[in-house]
């Protein structure tokens, strides 16, 4: 379901969404309950059911081993081949097999994983202009098309394709001369463990994660992984260097965010790493694919020789866990049905023919809330839906007028109407997963934006009859409001705002739908911000706060994924850029926080889009399925459950054949 | 040359015999009653039809409910200003009252209910008929008067042109006619008139095949021979003499497919492609609560929100079959294609 332009990681990766609410959702976010400083992670909402659901007290003196479980999921897995698939479901196939250097917690703090240690060895204040003398010139095609087959790393930023008939660029092969020269903006060391074996029996090395960092050019998150990445060399059989283009204060999460290859794999051609073509993907993971129906199902079984049951989880050296958690997932088979009708999945899930489903929609998730042979987990995402202005278009240039249309979102009523509870409103532009870079103080920034996002009629009519005065307008104003249709809740919270606009008067409103595809290759279409639509979308952020503002208002994604409506502010650019690549911001965590609190309270007087609220990841379960918790990314909502010793987090199964 | 030639006598007739003898039959001018046409014979039946004078009185009343449900204004102008209906069809309650949820269940305050945005049932019910009733009649309006002419002219001329216009009927036949609406609806987007375009272009077909029929036994009446003779031309005798001829099998099934009409764009709103998503149409209301049929454990179904728009559905094309039934006794109309009715 959710589907799109997807970043090199599943710690950083971009997703449109096509579902709303607890449904298909990718992101990331604070934590609830347990042990998570007691403020239950919903903000102290009362709108939210967060603050309902408690996380299980788990003892694995109590762990059962084995047994088979049934997933009901949401959509097909589309690619098994990670660089050329950006679908949160494929994703979600693909990490019980794909492992990365390094992990994360639900809160986005990294560990080391298949790297035993890792450094930051140097950080160089240069700009890509940097790379000028590397670079080699290259011819523009049709509509500004490079005419080379080799990834472009850098573009010499004064050089724009769609003017000129050559550009200068900088490839892997003058990357590598650029680094020999002690050209370049970061350098992370990666120390990998010893005797780490692929599914095949291949020994993990320094050489494959070159092999993979070169299988990722040109790949389908080529520009999202080479927006940082500059180039990966291996010291010896054990160590690698990553190096990241300028300092980069998102290098540490993004740099090794890639799944890393065996060497026979990392030879695939892209897109063959696929049953489909032939070749069972091969990773380093806890489970291997045993079998897959295209549509249907697909079925893992664990892995004899995974690393961590060799080694021994207490070999990890950060662990701290309980003496008894165990040294790899205990879960013997898995089971994923694809079914991708909501109410089926939940029909299914009552049935006893699966164990665990996702995206249920949200009116279901409250009755087996009430229910006690079932247990949600839930957590805050990073997905969050958003409407953004036709910004380029009169009257919508004028920011008063924007503001008092956000001065009529019931964001309060989005999350308890429409969603049942299963959200958070947005007060602030970011969602808890992303608040420890994001803001230098929670509060304050509340404190700061929340007026400017309280439904306020009244407020709306003064900003509206002063916009109207200074304009010469004549109310109501004719607007449309498109959104993707087969999204119940996103569909039923547009009418609300819709209904809201209406009822003051002011506008009269139409709603527009859209099949997905159709929906998205309008929406992402350059020419799309002429037509004076407003736009709602849902998107899924990350850890990195920049995924909040950048992707919806950066000039750089005017066509892309997802400044809609061609929002083109010089300043809100720089001040985006000098929040991750400048190197205070990348030398001091509260100076690159503080460059983020001033972004928020820029955007929320500019107001070129509205973000309504911050999703949940949420899976249902039955009552066999012990200590779950959930994982605030669609993608690894399965993989964290079943094993992630930096959270002391396992499920087994309780039951007699299990 | 004889001057009796070329005159024709005539002997033996004795004028005064005829008409002194007694009469042959008991016609008299002063006995004549006036003949009672076809349509009024028909409607005497048709009163009499207690269960089409049921589908009339439903019709009735479910058109000037939505006719009377909001106040309508024309150009600023109010033409009509009662409202029965005691909310717009759009307006979401919670937002100015709190106490109304999602889904609450009819109440004394919300007769039929409250839907799952939030929004007056009963009010949505009476303003929907404004779309599916109007679409119904609009639809086989459009379709009905394009079929009547074109089948007329296809089996009035006969030959090449009957065998041309048939062969694109049968093209149209080899589609069942809710995929062609659909595509339509796919390519066009929802909405009232893309609606009415979906269902009349293609729907005129199986008029143009009955009217063709009943032209091709019409016109081998001495009637139109005579009318021929006198020199009448081909449109005037297609619009004098036959089409009126045709339209009493066409009134069946005219008033059969309102209700087929209702029930396609209803399947389409129910597949999410007829109007824009929140209109009060029913089919787009059932659209709306699909997902609460299966429901969690424990869970209860809020049948009202299904249950009030399936039952407007089902009460108007029960209405118009019943209608059509009766129209079909009335006036005697044959081989009028039953098996077309409404539902099917």
């Amino acid at each position: 379901m959710a589907r799109h332009t997807g970043r090199g990681s599943r710690l950083s990766r971009r997703h449109l969404l096509q579902g709303i609410g607890a449904a298909s959702v990718v992101g990331l976010a604070g934590c609830l309950g347990g042990d998570d400083g007691g403020d239950g992670g919903g903000g102290g909402d009362s709108t939210s059911k967060l603050n309902e659901l408690e996380e299980p007290d788990v003892d694995f003196a109590d762990l059962q081993e084995g047994g088979t479980l049934r997933i009901g999921t949401t959509a097909n897995v589309e690619s098994f081949d990670p660089p050329y698939s950006t679908d949160a479901q494929s994703t979600q196939a693909q990490v019980l097999v794909f492992e990365q250097l390094v992990t994360s917690d639900r809160e986005g703090n990294l560990y080391p994983w298949l790297a035993k240690s890792y450094e930051q060895r140097e950080v160089q204040d240069i700009d890509r202009t940097a790379y000028e003398e590397y670079m080699t010139t290259v011819g523009t095609g049709e509509e500004g098309a490079l005419d080379t087959d080799a990834q472009i790393i850098v573009q010499h930023p004064d050089d724009n394709p769609a003017e000129s008939d050559e550009v200068r660029v900088l490839t892997p092969s003058e990357a590598a001369d650029a680094i020999d020269d002690g050209v370049f903006g970061m350098q992370f060391r990666y120390q990998l463990r010893e005797g780490i074996e692929f599914h095949g029996g291949e020994e993990l090395t320094a050489e494959n994660v070159v092999r993979t960092a070169e299988r990722y050019e040109n790949s389908d998150v080529s520009a999202q992984t080479f927006d940082s990445l500059l180039h990966a060399r291996a010291v010896d059989e054990y160590t690698v260097d990553l190096f990241a283009q300028v300092p980069d204060a998102e290098a540490e999460r993004e740099l090794p965010g890639m799944y890393i290859h065996s060497t026979e794999q990392a030879g695939l051609e892209g897109g063959a790493l696929d049953p489909r073509q032939g070749n069972d993907p091969v990773g380093t993971g806890p489970y291997t694919l045993e079998a897959f129906e295209d549509g249907q199902y697909y079925e893992f079984s664990k892995f004899g020789n995974y690393w961590v049951e060799g080694k021994g989880v207490d070999s990890i050296d950060w662990f701290d866990g309980p003496s008894e958690f165990p040294d790899g997932p205990v879960i013997e088979t898995i089971e994923a049905e694809i079914i991708e009708d909501d109410a089926s999945r939940s029909a299914a899930l009552q049935n006893d023919e699966i164990d665990v489903a996702s995206g249920l929609e949200s009116s279901t998730l409250d009755e087996y809330h009430d229910d006690e042979g079932y247990r949600i987990a839930a957590i805050e995402a990073g997905a969050y839906d958003y409407l953004q202005y036709p910004v380029n278009v009169e009257p919508w240039n004028d920011e008063r007028l924007r503001q008092a249309v956000n001065h009529l979102v019931p964001r309060e009523n989005i999350v308890s109407n429409v969603l049942n509870g299963w959200a958070r409103p947005a007060w602030t532009s970011i969602p808890k997963l992303a608040e420890k870079n994001g803001t230098a103080d929670v509060e304050a920034l509340e404190d700061e934006v929340r007026p400017y996002n309280e439904y306020d009629t009244e407020q709306a009519k003064e900003l509206l009859d002063e916009v109207g005065d200074d304009l010469g307008l004549d109310y109501p104003l004719e607007i449309q409001i498109e959104v993707n249709a087969n999204a119940n809740d996103r569909v039923q919270m547009i009418e609300l705002i819709a209904e809201s606009m209406e009822q003051s008067e002011y506008f009269e409103v139409s709603i527009e739908t859209y099949e997905w595809n159709a929906y998205t290759r309008r929406v992402l279409n350059p020419d799309y911000q002429d037509n004076g639509f407003i736009a709602a979308i849902g998107l899924s952020g990350t850890f990195n706060p920049e995924s909040f503002c950048n992707a919806l208002h950066h000039s750089d994604n005017v066509g892309q994924c997802c400044n809609l409506n061609g929002i083109n502010d010089s300043e809100l650019d720089t001040m985006m850029d000098n929040a991750r690549y400048d190197i205070e911001a990348v030398e001091d965590e509260t100076v690159r926080a503080e460059r983020y609190d001033e972004i928020w309270t820029y955007l929320a007087e500019k107001r070129y889009s509205s973000i309504t609220h911050f999703s949940l990841t949420e899976a249902v379960m039955n009552a066999d399925v012990a200590g779950f918790r959930a994982d605030p990314f669609t993608e690894s909502l399965y993989d964290f459950a079943l094993y992630a010793p930096q959270e002391s987090q396992a499920i087994w199964l309780e039951r007699e054949d299990g | 040359m004889s001057t009796e030639r070329g005159r024709i006598r005539i002997t033996g007739f004795d004028a005064d015999r005829v008409e002194s003898r007694d009469p042959l039959s008991d016609w008299a001018e002063h006995s004549a009653v006036e003949t009672q046409s076809r349509w009024r014979r028909g409607w005497e039946r048709f009163k009499r039809n207690r269960s089409a004078m049921v589908g009339v009185a439903v019709v009735l009343v479910l058109s000037i409910a939505a006719l009377l449900a909001r106040p309508i204004t024309v150009a600023g102008f109010p033409i009509q200003p009662l409202a029965l209906a005691p909310h717009e069809p759009s307006t979401i309650l919670y937002l100015q009252d709190p106490s109304v949820g999602v889904y609450d269940p009819p109440s004394l305050s919300h007769p039929m209910g409250i839907d799952g945005s939030g929004r007056d049932l009963f009010s949505r019910i009476l303003y929907g008929g404004r779309y599916s009733l109007s679409i119904g009649f609009v639809v086989v309006a459009l379709t009905a008067s394009f079929g009547t002419v074109y089948g007329a002219v296809s089996g009035y001329y006969g030959g090449w042109v009957d065998e041309i216009m048939m062969r694109i009927v049968d093209t149209i036949y080899a589609f069942p006619g809710l995929v062609l609406a659909l595509i339509i609806v796919t390519i066009l987007g929802g909405g009232y008139w893309q609606l009415v375009l979906a269902f009349s272009l293609f729907g005129w077909a199986s008029y143009g095949r009955l009217v063709r029929g009943e032209v091709l036994s019409i016109k081998e009446n001495e009637y139109v021979m005579a009318a021929k003779a006198l020199g009448a031309r081909d449109w005037s005798v297609i619009l004098k003499h036959i089409i009126p001829n045709a339209i009493p099998p066409l009134l069946v099934v005219a008033s059969l497919n309102i209700g087929t009409v209702v029930i396609g764009v209803a399947a389409l709103g129910f597949l999410g492609l007829g109007m824009p998503p929140g209109t009060a149409e029913w089919g787009t209301m059932l659209d709306a609560t699909r997902e609460t049929l299966i429901p969690g454990p424990e869970g209860r179904i809020p049948w009202w929100a299904t249950v009030y728009p399936g039952l407007a559905i089902f009460l108007f094309v029960m209405a118009m079959n019943m209608i059509g039934d009766g129209i079909n006794d009335a006036l005697d109309a044959q081989a009028t294609g039953m098996d077309d009715q409404g539902g099917a």
